[in-house]
């Protein structure tokens, strides 16, 4: 309990941070014969993101069975300081956009074609999403070095790594389960979160990566102190 | 410096206080302002760093006098009730999401905020840095981490002002902009206000949801120790 608690802020993070997956997942809601294109693009970046992280665990672990302790901490802490930097660099290039995307609804490119997709291709989109993903490979290292750090045996690095992944694929799944609260209308529901995710999309990057990044820098700074 | 880094992310969540920095960009563009900007600032800086100082100083002699077990897991529940506080305030910020589109002004009292007085200034900036709800969840778990940290009273006060300076950090945006933008910084203080008061309630939802995961996330840690 103790490492998830240690991991949720990251994890939240990530499953805000899926705001272009998670507009992806309510267009293909809203698409003739939808829901199971949208739960397989949500089971794609679900796997994404436990196979990314089990990975950086597994390659973390090896690079520590041949280095010693304290230069290892220090390496992990310098790693935090860096995707903490990394986080800010991004931020800071959605304050650069932050009136662009105001003036257009519509999101990118692949967004408009999403809903013309099969099952299966749902399915590749969504691990692509969640693995291929600038923000994502800058936060789940944070994640596996704690996981690392926990000392905890192999079942318990994957179930800590599944129960992380669950956690950032949170906000993805919101589309998923809004048939269930908003019944007839769940088309206007939606049609409206669509409609502002899309609008507000740079500014929640901001503020999201901001402190996230600030999250890691903290981190990485107080390990390098001890 | 490991103590800074431990409340590095609470401290800039206090600096992001979208309604004080707008007060101080009012400020900064009325006539005669930025000595009222500047006396906005130093209140809001000195009312975080006495709640901080106080509440750390406070913990540092409980601390001393029950046994660390108990006072570290009442630490950590005092972290998950501030953090279920910060999830709430977030909440109410989604429902007002889409409010503030349609009126670019603010709250009342930032329409008249402009003609108070110096000193007047300065009580405004402490009322919203220490009156602040977003705050008042926030400062506590810094100070019980300062407090938890086994420092002299010296360094309580040193950390605590370290962290008061980043947490003011916000606020005092407005008053170097006209360092940065020379003759337009009437117009960059008129389009960052605008930016602000038309994003806030997003702005201060994304910041809340963060930070209460982020606190609940150290009260779990806490108890699962």
């Amino acid at each position: 309990m103790g490492v998830v608690g240690e991991l949720l802020p990251v994890a939240i993070g990530l499953a805000m941070l899926g705001i272009m997956p998670m507009i992806a997942a309510v267009v293909l809601m809203s698409s003739d014969g939808g829901p199971p294109k949208a739960w397989a693009f949500v089971t794609g970046y679900f796997v994404a993101l436990i196979v990314v992280t089990l990975l950086l665990v597994a390659a973390g672990q090896q690079v520590e069975e041949s280095h010693s302790e304290t230069s290892n901490s220090t390496g992990e802490s310098v790693i935090q300081l860096l995707l903490g930097i990394v986080l800010l660099f991004l931020s800071y290039r959605n304050f650069r956009k932050r009136d662009a995307v105001t003036t257009d609804d519509s999101g990118p490119g692949w967004l408009k074609t999403v809903d013309k997709v099969s099952v299966p291709t749902a399915l590749g989109l969504g691990f692509a999403a969640g693995a291929v993903n600038p923000k994502n490979l800058a936060l789940i290292p944070g994640a596996a070095i704690t996981i690392i750090g926990a000392g905890l045996t192999t079942s318990g690095v994957v179930i800590t790594s599944v129960a992380f992944a669950l956690i950032g694929s949170c906000g993805l799944a919101i589309p998923l389960v809004i048939p269930l609260f908003a019944g007839e209308r769940t088309d206007a529901v939606l049609a409206s979160l669509r409609q502002w995710l899309t609008r507000n999309t740079a500014v929640i990057m901001m503020v999201l990566l901001f402190i996230l990044g600030w999250v890691l820098i903290g981190r990485g700074l107080s390990g390098l102190a001890t | 410096m490991g103590v800074i880094g431990d409340v590095l992310p609470i401290a800039i969540g206090v600096a992001i206080s979208v309604m004080p920095i707008v007060a101080a960009v009012i400020l900064m563009t009325s006539v005669g302002g930025a000595s009222k900007a500047w006396a906005f600032t130093a209140g809001y800086f000195v009312s975080v760093l006495a709640l901080t100082l106080i509440i750390a100083l406070v913990g540092q002699q409980a601390d001393s006098t029950s046994s660390g077990e108990s006072s570290s897991t009442l630490r950590s529940v005092v972290q998950i009730l501030a953090g279920v506080a910060l999830l709430f305030l977030s909440y109410r910020n989604f429902r007002n999401r889409n409010v503030p589109e349609s009126d670019d002004s603010g709250p009342a009292w930032l329409k008249t905020v402009d003609k108070v007085s110096a000193p007047a200034a300065f009580g405004l900036g402490a009322a919203s840095g220490g009156a602040n709800p977003k705050n008042l969840a926030l400062i506590p778990g810094a100070a019980a981490t300062i407090a938890g940290t086994g420092l002299s009273a010296t360094g309580i006060i040193w950390t605590s002002m370290v962290f008061a300076l980043i947490g003011t950090c916000g606020v005092a945006i407005p008053l170097v902009i006209p360092l940065f933008a020379g003759e337009r910084k009437d117009e960059v203080l008129g389009s960052l206000r605008r930016w602000l008061t038309r994003h806030s309630p997003v702005i201060m939802m994304v910041l809340l949801f963060v930070l209460g995961w982020n606190l609940i996330g150290k009260g779990l840690t806490g108890l699962g120790n």
